[in-house]
């Protein structure tokens, strides 16, 4: 009698730990089966069947149940095929609790800086909620992007202020952030030079407001151009002593290639500062992209 | 595109070597497959990959049949990546000649035929022994041989193609005939040498074109280049010194410079042409031979 009375008490305790297991057993297969097809989805990645990793993760109902794990994957997959815009919709879904939130905010943002949308971009870093987040790593890497978003917007205040904060000694930033200084410095020196000079330049000698601009060569052969059109001009005009169809013709000829000489040493001046500026900002967004694979690696 | 067309059954072909037991596996693919969705039985192909990676047999099987799918999308860089992230030297020795083959063919399908060269030669030495992948082997090399101007070593592949397929005698014979007779020298393209072209439109305006065979450029070159030199003569005569200088002298220089540059032009593009036409013909002319009834 007593062995059934403790037989009683424990049954439901037995039957409930039973139970419990089961869902364990069940929970474990679910998430085992779940992190094998995100092995696949990484493997399709990683084997650079980026348009099937998509199919995957757009199809796949297992990995669709998984929003912040598959918004990550989805992201990763668009960022590498340079789908940017895209790419950021799907990495800013990722929430602040996964593990991927950080490269994924960082990444969006690149992304941005990748489009020219800068200020888009700053707004993304300044999203990012760290918490009582200590890691002194990435707050030299959020400092090192937002000094150069600050570069590329040309704002120095804003750029010193956050290249301040960077810790320089970090293996995945070191060399770029030595090289910031001298690019900024690049910038202020990247001074747009006098339209109105070139094009009076111009106007006495043909293509010398393009050497001026800083194009030499072109500047020797609008020269060449315009001054032989003027003497052909002249020649022509020499022997008859009046104006016939021929040397009228010349003349027109001789005045357009002048006056679109003059413009286009005025045309040149953007261009020349243009490319400059573009190559500045080039070498600064290989410099931001540089640490963030390294950091996020 | 024709020519892309009559590769694909080969490779569909080739790959029933491998069929294996474990249709399970692979059911659900294949079914795709069957279906023509394509896409998803590459993925469900990647997936047996993927999941049987301790299973040669099984994942090789699944990567050839991943690479044939993606080429029937069209996608010959993928299907050029699919096979060879597989090191030849890691494989098992019953894959090693096919995937060899497969490696030289998609390097082939995707224009990169100097690598397919090399790639053909290492096939033909790790599958020498097997002789129905010897006449795939063959095949590929003559017309892989054929697109280099390569065309002895062309001819020696078909005629080695032939000698593997074991012909009766006189059928043997009357192919060789009409292999011999594709190579002879009139029948194989002429092809013309850029840095003659060159020579020629330097020392005789417009006789570049001529040599590169296109009669009426070569006249209109030589024309423009003549005239522009008597209107020079000319104005000079006329006492327009500087306009004769720099124009009827300024057109020549920049017609004779022009020139010489459109013949070696000429010369490429025809040459290219003429090797599109006879690679045509191998292709054809091999593919009869393989399709031969024995």
């Amino acid at each position: 009698m007593k062995r059934f009375l403790l037989f009683l008490i424990f049954l439901p305790t037995y039957i409930f730990s039973q139970d419990i297991d089961s869902l364990n057993i069940i929970a474990n297969k679910k998430d085992s089966i779940t992190n094998k097809e995100f092995a696949f989805v990484n493997h399709l990645i990683y084997s650079k069947f980026h348009d099937e990793a998509l199919i995957e993760l757009n199809t796949n109902s297992i990995l669709l149940n998984n929003t912040d794990s598959s918004n990550y994957l989805k992201g990763w997959t668009l960022y590498m095929i340079k789908d940017l815009d895209n790419s950021t919709l799907s990495l800013l879904k990722v929430n602040k609790n996964h593990s991927t939130y950080y490269k994924s905010r960082f990444f969006a943002s690149y992304n941005q800086v990748y489009l020219g949308k800068y200020s888009f971009a700053d707004s993304l870093l300044n999203s990012i909620s760290f918490g009582n987040n200590e890691n002194l790593p990435l707050l030299s890497l959020y400092n090192f992007e937002k000094a150069g978003i600050s570069l590329l917007n040309q704002d120095f205040e804003n750029f010193n202020s956050h290249y301040s904060k960077i810790d320089t000694s970090y293996y995945f930033l070191e060399n770029e952030a030595k090289r910031m200084p001298l690019l900024a410095l690049k910038i202020q020196n990247n001074r747009r030079k006098s339209r109105v000079l070139a094009g009076a330049m111009s106007a006495i000698i043909p293509g010398l407001g393009k050497i001026y601009a800083g194009k030499t060569k072109e500047g020797i052969a609008s020269f060449m151009h315009v001054s032989v059109l003027g003497l052909i001009t002249y020649d022509l005009y020499r022997k008859d002593k009046k104006i016939n169809v021929f040397n009228a013709l010349s003349a027109i000829v001789f005045g357009v290639f002048y006056g679109g000489n003059i413009y286009g040493s005025i045309s040149c001046v953007d261009r020349v500062y243009n490319e400059k500026k573009h190559e500045i900002e080039n070498q600064i967004l290989f410099d931001l992209h540089i640490p963030l694979r390294i950091f996020f690696n | 595109m024709k020519l892309k067309t009559k590769f694909y059954l080969i490779c569909i072909f080739l790959c029933e070597f491998f069929s294996i037991n474990a249709e399970n596996i692979f059911e659900k693919a294949d079914s795709l497959y069957n279906i023509k969705n394509y896409q998803f039985a590459a993925i469900e192909y990647e997936r047996i990959y993927f999941e049987n990676f301790e299973n040669d047999s099984v994942k090789y099987n699944a990567c050839l049949k991943k690479a044939e799918t993606l080429m029937l999308m069209n996608d010959f860089s993928k299907a050029r990546i699919c096979i060879d992230r597989v090191s030849l030297a890691q494989l098992p020795d019953k894959f090693k000649p096919i995937f060899a083959y497969q490696s030289a063919f998609y390097a082939f399908l995707n224009d990169n035929i100097n690598e397919a060269e090399s790639k053909i030669y290492i096939a033909k030495h790790i599958a020498s022994k097997d002789t129905s992948l010897l006449l795939y082997i063959y095949f590929l090399e003559s017309n892989i041989k054929s697109h280099v101007g390569k065309y002895n070593e062309s001819k020696e592949s078909i005629l080695q193609l032939i000698e593997i397929k074991h012909f009766k005698q006189n059928t043997s014979d009357s192919l060789k005939s009409i292999v011999n007779n594709y190579f002879k020298k009139k029948n194989t393209p002429n092809i013309k040498s850029e840095k003659i072209a060159r020579a020629w439109s330097t020392f005789l305006p417009g006789s570049g074109q001529l040599y590169a065979g296109a009669f009426w450029n070569g006249v209109f070159s030589g024309g423009l280049q003549f005239s522009s030199l008597a209107g020079a003569a000319y104005l000079f005569y006329k006492q327009y010194y500087i306009t004769g200088f720099s124009m009827g002298l300024g057109l020549f220089q920049a017609f004779y410079f022009g020139g010489i540059r459109n013949a070696s032009r000429l010369v490429i593009k025809n040459n290219q042409k003429k090797q599109i036409i006879f690679n045509q013909k191998i292709n054809n002319l091999t593919t009869y031979i393989l399709n031969y009834p024995n």
